[in-house]
């Protein structure tokens, strides 16, 4: 039987680093074969960053990641109500950022990441 | 992050001097998208309508298209006779993984695998550097797959950004599993347009979309 190794990253210490270390930490856990759940989502320009980054240190051992996430707006199923938009909003502005979560795994284990409406599915290989 | 606010300050400016002065005659258009969604195919036909010859070489082989390729001085001709000059630019498809291994299947192996990887990912990053220089984006999606999938979300959301102009091409219409209004459902905010660059379907709405977006 095939073991899968888990790391969490929580909201305040995902949101405290800078870009280059989120990057690295993800190349990181990758290379080591660990699956990364992130309380959080990366910014666009944080995702090219990572697809780059990935891109350079693509090897014979590591061929890359899979990745996918879910605003909090996703996970609710989309905004049922105004006030229930108002609120997410403000809470993003508030926190600097928006809310959700990541999941990032290496290409050699993960087979695929899929995103449904409401939840992320992950095959491994 | 202060030199990288700065260069995005600079190219907001030169987009406002270049909207509001009009001096800008020629843009850079520029095909984004994941892999195997059918990019060069698109610019292939653009290139042919237009200037009468191809772009780049097409292949079911996933990155096919490693280098950025481009055709300068391409001039679009509307049905009222406006015409909008661009420099057309095919960029590799964009992705998270590159296994030189699954290229064995299309009977590429050894070392030519593994060029083509590293090939590959210095496509990638490319790709992403020339962003930058792109005044228009067509992103070029797959219709027989899913749209939400991370790399479409990064393209779009890189582009939003950097506020280049975006039009959403759904190609492969000619597919039985082709479904436009599933990409239009997810991308509400973003003119898209269903087409199919190998069959030649509905390439003329894409070029009146162009002059609405470009204006």
């Amino acid at each position: 039987m095939k073991s899968i190794s888990i790391s969490f990253l929580p909201l305040e210490k995902f949101h405290s680093m800078k870009v280059s270390n989120k990057v690295d930490l993800i190349i990181e856990k990758s290379k080591k074969k660990e699956i990364l759940i992130i309380e959080g989502l990366l910014s666009p320009s944080e995702e090219m960053e990572l697809i780059k980054k990935t891109m350079a240190n693509i090897s014979k051992l590591f061929r890359g990641i899979e990745i996918e996430s879910l605003s909090v707006e996703e996970l609710q199923g989309g905004h049922k109500t105004l006030s229930n938009k108002i609120k997410s909003k403000m809470l993003d502005y508030l926190m600097g950022r928006k809310r959700g979560v990541t999941v990032i795994g290496p290409a050699t284990l993960v087979k695929e990441i899929k995103k449904n409406p409401e939840s992320i599915s992950l095959k491994t290989k | 992050m202060a030199k990288m606010k700065l260069s995005r300050f600079r190219l907001s400016m030169k987009r406002f001097f270049n909207k509001f002065f009009r001096k800008k005659k020629k843009l850079s258009l520029g095909i984004y998208g994941p892999t195997n969604a059918g990019k060069t195919t698109l610019a292939n036909r653009v290139s042919m309508d237009w200037l009468g010859e191809e772009l780049g070489i097409v292949s079911n082989v996933p990155h096919e298209t490693r280098t950025v390729q481009t055709k300068e001085n391409v001039v679009i001709e509307s049905e009222d006779g406006r015409k909008l000059i661009i420099n057309l630019i095919d960029t590799p498809g964009i992705a998270t993984k590159i296994d030189y291994e699954d290229f064995k299947k299309f009977g590429i192996k050894g070392k030519k695998a593994k060029t083509r990887a590293k090939e590959a990912t210095q496509g990638i990053i490319e790709s992403i550097k020339w962003l930058d220089k792109m005044d228009v984006v067509l992103v070029v999606m797959d219709s027989t797959k899913s749209p939400f999938n991370q790399i479409n979300l990064t393209i779009l959301g890189n582009l939003e950004a950097r506020k280049i102009p975006v039009i959403v091409v759904a190609n492969k219409i000619d597919m039985k599993k082709a479904d436009v209004e599933k990409i239009k459902k997810a991308f509400p905010q973003y003119t898209v347009v269903g087409l199919s660059a190998k069959k030649n379907m509905n390439i003329d709405k894409l070029y009146k979309k162009m002059f609405e977006v470009i204006k």
